[in-house]
Order: C-alpha cells, then sequence, then structure tokens
C-alpha cells in the first residue's frame, strides 16, 4: 500500500469543528484514484495532512511505509519531496525560472528523487517535456506559459524522479474542457508509467475515465460524526 | 542552490544590480583610499633615497623635504654660498649639491643646480638618473628636463623653452628674455624628478640677472607682477609668451633700481627680488612678506658689485669647459681660480643636498649647523621629515578610512534592505520551493547564498572599478602629483579588506536569512495548498 489512512483527525487550530475524520482509507501502489466533494469537506486538508504539512497524530498517515506523524518537523520537508510529487491547482511555479529549471527543482532538493532518474535531471526533465509536447518551451521562463502550459509543467515536476505518490489538487481548475481532457490524459498515463500512486482531488465532473477508483470525500470522512 | 540563487537575483537585476554597484563603489574607494596612501608614501620615499641631509635655511622639516625633493612649495629665504662652502668642506660628506628654486616652467618646478645634481641624486632605493636622451648640463643656458616634462610638451635635445617666475601654475612673470636650450631629458623615475625642469646654477643666476638692464620709468607700469592668478589662461601665456611679461620686468625693476647698486639682486633667488616691493607682488606664491626683513639685511651684507659682469664673463668661459666638469663631476675641472674651484657660485641657494661618507657623522653636522653664528640652517634626515609628515598626514588618513569604512557599510546595509525588503513579495516563492522539498534550512541558505554573490560581485565589480579608475586617473595623478597608484593585483592587505567586507556582507545576510526563516516556518505550504 502506498497510502494508509487510519482514524485520521484533523481540526484547524482556530476552528470550532474538526474538518477530518477518516476512520480508514487505502490507496494501493499504481493506483489511480478521483476524490470528489464539493469545497470545505476537508480535500485540501486531507493533502496538507499526508503531505505532512499539517501536524497528525502518530500512526495516522502512512505514505510508502512511512509514518508520517511521527516524523519531527525539519524531517517532513526532505520526506514529501523524496516520496510525494504535488500539483497544485494554482500551479506554484517559480515565475523567472525556465520550464526546465522548475521541472528539476525536486531533484535539487532530494537525494532520493535524483537517484530515480532515468538519465540527467536535465534529460530527463527534457523528456517529460517532450512526453508533455512542450519540448520547444524548455527554456521559456514559467511566467511566460499559458496555463495549459503551466500546468503540463507543473504536473511533470510532481513526476520527475519517480515519487511514490502524487498527489493533484485540482489541477484541471484553470483549464478549458478540451485541456483538461488532454491533460488528465497526460497525467495519469505518466502516472502508470512510472508505476505512482496517483490522488486526485477534484469537482470537476467528467474526469471519472482516467481513473480506476472514483470515491466521494462524503464517503471517507466523517466529520461531527456525519458524512460531509 | 547557487543556480537558484543566480536566477533570483537575475530577476531582480535591476535593484541587484545597484546593490552590486555600491558595494563596489564602496570596495573601490577602501581599496583607492589605502593604495593611494601606500603609493604616496612608496613614491616619496623613492624620491626621498640616496640623500642623507638636506640643508636648507631654518625652516620647518616637512617644508624643507616638500620643496626640495618634491618641488612643492618653497623653502621660502635663501642661503649663502658661504654656507655651502662651510658644509661641503665638513669632514663626513661625501657630496654636496646646491639648489635654486623658485621658477617654473608652465607649472612644473625649476631646479637650479650642478651637473652633480645627476651624479648623486638616487631614486626608487638607490638607482642612477639616467638621461633617455642627450646628456647633463653643456653651458649656462643649458636644461635637463624630466620624463614626464618631456612627455608632456613634446621636448626634445634642443628644444628651447623658457621658464616663469614664481612655483604657481599660473604666471604672468615670463622670462623670455632668457631662454634655456635642453641638453637632455631624463629617463623615468615615477617620482618628483619625472616633473622636474634642471638648470645650472649659472642658468638660474643669469635668468634674473637679465633683468638688471637699465631702469625704466618706474611709473611706467604700477599693475607690473600685481595681477592676480587666473586659472586655464596659463597655457596660452606661457605658450605665447608675449604679453604681461614686460610689466613684469618692469615692476621687478623698479624696485630694484631705486634700491642701490647691486647687480646682483637680480640673480638672487626671487624672494630677494621681490621682497622689497611687497606690495605690487602679492599675487606670487613666494612667502616674501614674512622672510623680508632677515633677507634684506642679508643682501646688503656682501657686496658684491659688478658681479654680474663676472658673470657674463663665466658664462662665455663656461661654454668652453662646463661639459667636461659635468661628465667626470669634478668641480674643480671649471678651474675658476678667483671661487676656490667651483664652476660657478651663486650669492644665494635655497638649499643644500648632502651624501655622506660616514653617516654615524649626521648628528655632528647638525650640531654644527645648528649652531652656526653666520646663518640659520637645519639639517633635515629626508627619512625623519617623511615620518613628520606622515604623522601630520595620518589624522587625514584615518578619517578618509574612516569615511570609506562608512561608506561600506552603507553600501552592506543597502544590501540588506534589498534582501529583507522583498521577502514578503517572495513569500509565495519561498512557499513553492517549500513545496519541491526546499526546507526552511534551504531557504535561509538561499537568502545568504543571494547576499554572498552581490558582495562577492560587487567586490570584483570594485576591484576594476579600481583598476579602470586608477588607469584613468594616473597621467593627472603623476602630472600634479609625482606619483602614480600601482596597477598591481590586491596584496595580502587589500585581500584582507576584501574578505572583511566579504564577512561582514555574509554576517549582515544573517537578519534577513533570520526573517525569512520564521517565515517559511508559519507559512509552510498552507498558503497554496
Amino acid at each position: 500500500m502506498t497510502l494508509i489512512l487510519r482514524d485520521l483527525r484533523y481540526q484547524w487550530p482556530d476552528a470550532a469543528e474538526p474538518v477530518l475524520n477518516i476512520p480508514e482509507f487505502t490507496l494501493a501502489a499504481g493506483e489511480r484514484l478521483l476524490l470528489r466533494g464539493p469545497s470545505g469537506c476537508g480535500k485540501s486538508t486531507l493533502l496538507a495532512a499526508l503531505s505532512g504539512v499539517i501536524d497528525v497524530a502518530t500512526g495516522a498517515v502512512d505514505v510508502a511505509g512511512t509514518d508520517v506523524g511521527a516524523l519531527p518537523p525539519s524531517r517532513r520537508d526532505a520526506f514529501r519531496v523524496d516520496h510525494i510529487g504535488i500539483v497544485f491547482q494554482a500551479f506554484n511555479l517559480i515565475p523567472w525560472l525556465s520550464a526546465r529549471d522548475n521541472i528539476t527543482l525536486p531533484c535539487t532538493f532530494s537525494a532520493r528523487r535524483r537517484g530515480q532518474l532515468v538519465m540527467s535531471p536535465k534529460e530527463d526533465a527534457d523528456a517529460l517535456l517532450a512526453a508533455l509536447n512542450l519540448a520547444s518551451l524548455a527554456d521559456t521562463v514559467a511566467g511566460a506559459l499559458s496555463h495549459g502550459q503551466q500546468q503540463r509543467v507543473a504536473a511533470a515536476r510532481a513526476l520527475i524522479g519517480g515519487p511514490d505518490l502524487i498527489v493533484a489538487d485540482e489541477p484541471t481548475s484553470a483549464l478549458d474542457p478540451d485541456a483538461k481532457e488532454n491533460f488528465m490524459h497526460l497525467l495519469s498515463g505518466e502516472a502508470a508509467r512510472t508505476g505512482a500512486a496517483l490522488l486526485v482531488v477534484s469537482h470537476d465532473p467528467g474526469l471519472e475515465s482516467h481513473f480506476d477508483r472514483v470515491i466521494n470525500m462524503s464517503d471517507i470522512n466523517f466529520p461531527k460524526g456525519a458524512p460531509c | 542552490m547557487l543556480n537558484l540563487a543566480l536566477h533570483s537575483l537575475w530577476n531582480r537585476r535591476f535593484v541587484a544590480s545597484l546593490t552590486i554597484l555600491s558595494i563596489a563603489l564602496a570596495v573601490a574607494l577602501i581599496l583607492g583610499v589605502e593604495r593611494l596612501r601606500d603609493s604616496a608614501r612608496a613614491s616619496f620615499a623613492n624620491s626621498a633615497s640616496g640623500i642623507d641631509l638636506i640643508v636648507a635655511p631654518r625652516g620647518n622639516d616637512v617644508q624643507i623635504l616638500m620643496a626640495t625633493v618634491f618641488g612643492v612649495g618653497s623653502t621660502g629665504t635663501g642661503m649663502t654660498w658661504q654656507s655651502f662652502e662651510q658644509v661641503e668642506n665638513f669632514p663626513a660628506v661625501d657630496w654636496a649639491v646646491p639648489l635654486m628654486m623658485g621658477d617654473n616652467h608652465r607649472g612644473y618646478p625649476v631646479m637650479g643646480t650642478t651637473g652633480a645634481y645627476f651624479d648623486h641624486f638616487r631614486h626608487s632605493g638607490g638607482k642612477d638618473l639616467d638621461f633617455a636622451q642627450g646628456g647633463g648640463f653643456e653651458a649656462a643656458d643649458s636644461a635637463v628636463i624630466g620624463a614626464e616634462v618631456a612627455a608632456r610638451f613634446g621636448y626634445n635635445v634642443g628644444t628651447v623653452i623658457v621658464n616663469a617666475h614664481g612655483a604657481g601654475d599660473v604666471s604672468f612673470d615670463v622670462h623670455d628674455d632668457a631662454p634655456f636650450t635642453v641638453t637632455g631629458t631624463l629617463a623615468a623615475t615615477g617620482t618628483a624628478v619625472d616633473r622636474m625642469v634642471f638648470v645650472s646654477t649659472e642658468g638660474f643666476d643669469a635668468l634674473h640677472a637679465a633683468y638688471d638692464t637699465p631702469a625704466a620709468d618706474p611709473l611706467a607700469d604700477p599693475m607690473g607682477g600685481d595681477v592676480p592668478a587666473s586659472g586655464g589662461e596659463n597655457d596660452a601665456e606661457n605658450d605665447d609668451h608675449a604679453h604681461n611679461e614686460h610689466n613684469g620686468h618692469d615692476g621687478h625693476n623698479d624696485h630694484e633700481a631705486p634700491e642701490d647698486d647691486h647687480a646682483e639682486d637680480g640673480h638672487d633667488d626671487h624672494d630677494d627680488a621681490h621682497h622689497e616691493d611687497e606690495e605690487s607682488h602679492k599675487g606670487h606664491a613666494h612667502e616674501e612678506t614674512s622672510h623680508a626683513t632677515p633677507l634684506h639685511s642679508e643682501h646688503e651684507d656682501h657686496d658684491d658689485d659688478g658681479h654680474a659682469e663676472e658673470h657674463e664673463a663665466h658664462e662665455a668661459d663656461h661654454n668652453d669647459h662646463a661639459q667636461d666638469g659635468h661628465d667626470e663631476n669634478e668641480h674643480e675641472a671649471y678651474g675658476h681660480d678667483d671661487h676656490e674651484g667651483h664652476g660657478h657660485e651663486p650669492d644665494q641657494i635655497n638649499a643644500i643636498f648632502v651624501g655622506l661618507s660616514d653617516r654615524s657623522a649626521i648628528l655632528g653636522i647638525q650640531r654644527a649647523l645648528q649652531t652656526n653664528p653666520t646663518e640659520a640652517l637645519s639639517a633635515v634626515m629626508p627619512n625623519v621629515a617623511l615620518l613628520q609628515l606622515w604623522s601630520i598626514t595620518g589624522t587625514a588618513e584615518n578619517a578618509l578610512r574612516l569615511m570609506s569604512v562608512a561608506v561600506a557599510a552603507a553600501s552592506l546595509i543597502g544590501m540588506v534592505v534589498m534582501l529583507s525588503a522583498t521577502l514578503d513579495a517572495r513569500r509565495r516563492e519561498f512557499s513553492i520551493l517549500r513545496s519541491v522539498g526546499a526546507s526552511p534550512r534551504s531557504i535561509f541558505g538561499l537568502i545568504v547564498t543571494e547576499a554572498l554573490v552581490t558582495a562577492g560581485v560587487g567586490i570584483l565589480v570594485g576591484v576594476a572599478l579600481l583598476a579602470a579608475t586608477t588607469a584613468l586617473t594616473n597621467p593627472i595623478l603623476s602630472a600634479d602629483y609625482g606619483f602614480r597608484i600601482s596597477h598591481a593585483l590586491p596584496n595580502i592587505t587589500e585581500l584582507t579588506l576584501l574578505l572583511a567586507v566579504f564577512c561582514v556582507a555574509a554576517l549582515a545576510s544573517l537578519l534577513p536569512a533570520w526573517r525569512v526563516y520564521r517565515i517559511t516556518l508559519s507559512d509552510g505550504l498552507a498558503a497554496k495548498l
């Protein structure tokens, strides 16, 4: 299992109610899962929990065999980049770096990701760019790319160096329908190719065809003891 | 990490380059002050080497040194030839060279001396003066010019030059009736000699003897010599030396003629010539006023009427054998019976360079001169005078250093401001970096790296800036002050200074780096996840 959640509870420090209460959830290696649900239902908090950005109880989150909650804060950054590739809703590219340099960032900070490269960071990045039809834009700064191009670069950055788990948070919200279809096709295809588990959180309809499993947030999350 | 820092700085290249420029200026200033100081000291020390004592009328050691060795300012009063002979005859004295000063050639100091000067003067730790062209004095109207003078005006052997009265750059009193012919140009020494014009003592005297033509109407030109000096006109003035000089001569004569019939007045030191009419000569750089009285009385003491004729006779004579005398460096070769073997005996000289065969005799000579009953003289050890000079300039040097350190501090503060001011705007950048695995510590390191790159580039640019400035200003420095700033790569001291700037920059960068550490810790990825 790439991801195991067990009795995951979380309440933001200044909130009255807990936002997460997930008794059990698992994701197998290489499995592609679409997690659906309306806004405000804890999707983003869930991603924060499994990437070690928020403090969770020991034993609640297990990613690739590591108990995230047991990691000291200083280890969590390194752990995240070693094992998880994240595609953000807002792309989160560094605008003044070239597309290629944005993609190779995880290799800068993670020896593990670097070690899992097929070739050099530059060549792997170029291979990913080619697979995403962006080969000609490798040296263009990210800020000069269109939304669709930025999203593909963000995907390539999450994929490089073969992390165990790819997490995408509303990755298609900024894309038009054609681009959405195209992007999801590329993302799931690349995840399958590298053998990574793919967890996409989205409330976009019509993405189901790209996934092995589709579940609703309300199926797994029971804040206040009731479904979201 | 370095790649990231470089890209990040490049992204803010406008502000970053301004910061780099300010650091570069500070570095150039710090090094420049050091080099200016070192070069000035080295140059001064080089100029003064080989001279054991400078004997001059009682005065300030530094002033005497500046006037005689560097041609800056004057020694004030003159001293008698008897004193020269006395000094020359001290037991431990190896050689003695008389010096006469007070004229300039287009702003460059003119020294009246003997051919022995070129034999005994040493520079840059014991090197001889070499002739680039020609040789020493051949006749009374011979002139030898320093390398800088030759290069600046394109003079060669055979060029006829005219000197002007006074030490300043601007003169209205041009001796165009007493031209000199260049017989030799000296090889460059990098010292004050490069910017001097040397003429023989008899030539120097003859220059002023020329004034002793019959007096014109005393009221002919009340303006004579009193025109205030004004910059910029000088070159034209000296180039065509066509106007005003007669005014000067007239004025000069005006106050000589009624005084008495001393023929030698004219070839005395200028101070003598001028003190008699202080009013009309305020424009000159000399300090006539303060020395007027002693000089005047000195004058009256020796009554060398008819000396001028003797001079003329001597000059004619001199043309025949002057060269031999110079070449062999034997004063005796002049063979003037009436002057104890000296080629020419000016009545008044300004200073004597003395070389000793036994340096332990210095104190004895100093004591003997101090107690000299006939004339108040100082015997200055150049090195001691230089130390005095450095102790005077030390305060100014320290002030300059302090200023340059303050500028460096300001520029480093500017760097901290640049790094700090952008932190808030870069929070998103930091959270992105954290999301791809950068720990707060990495981002701390990123800020420090940016600071070090900025400071490092600033230092390199500063060194380059200094080199460029040095190359540009050296001609001016060497023309006006007789020294150059070395082009050399930074020495150990300078490298230490640069390292200090770099380290302070590293320390200063800890402030914004610490802030960014706190920011990234509290922000996490939450802002964007």
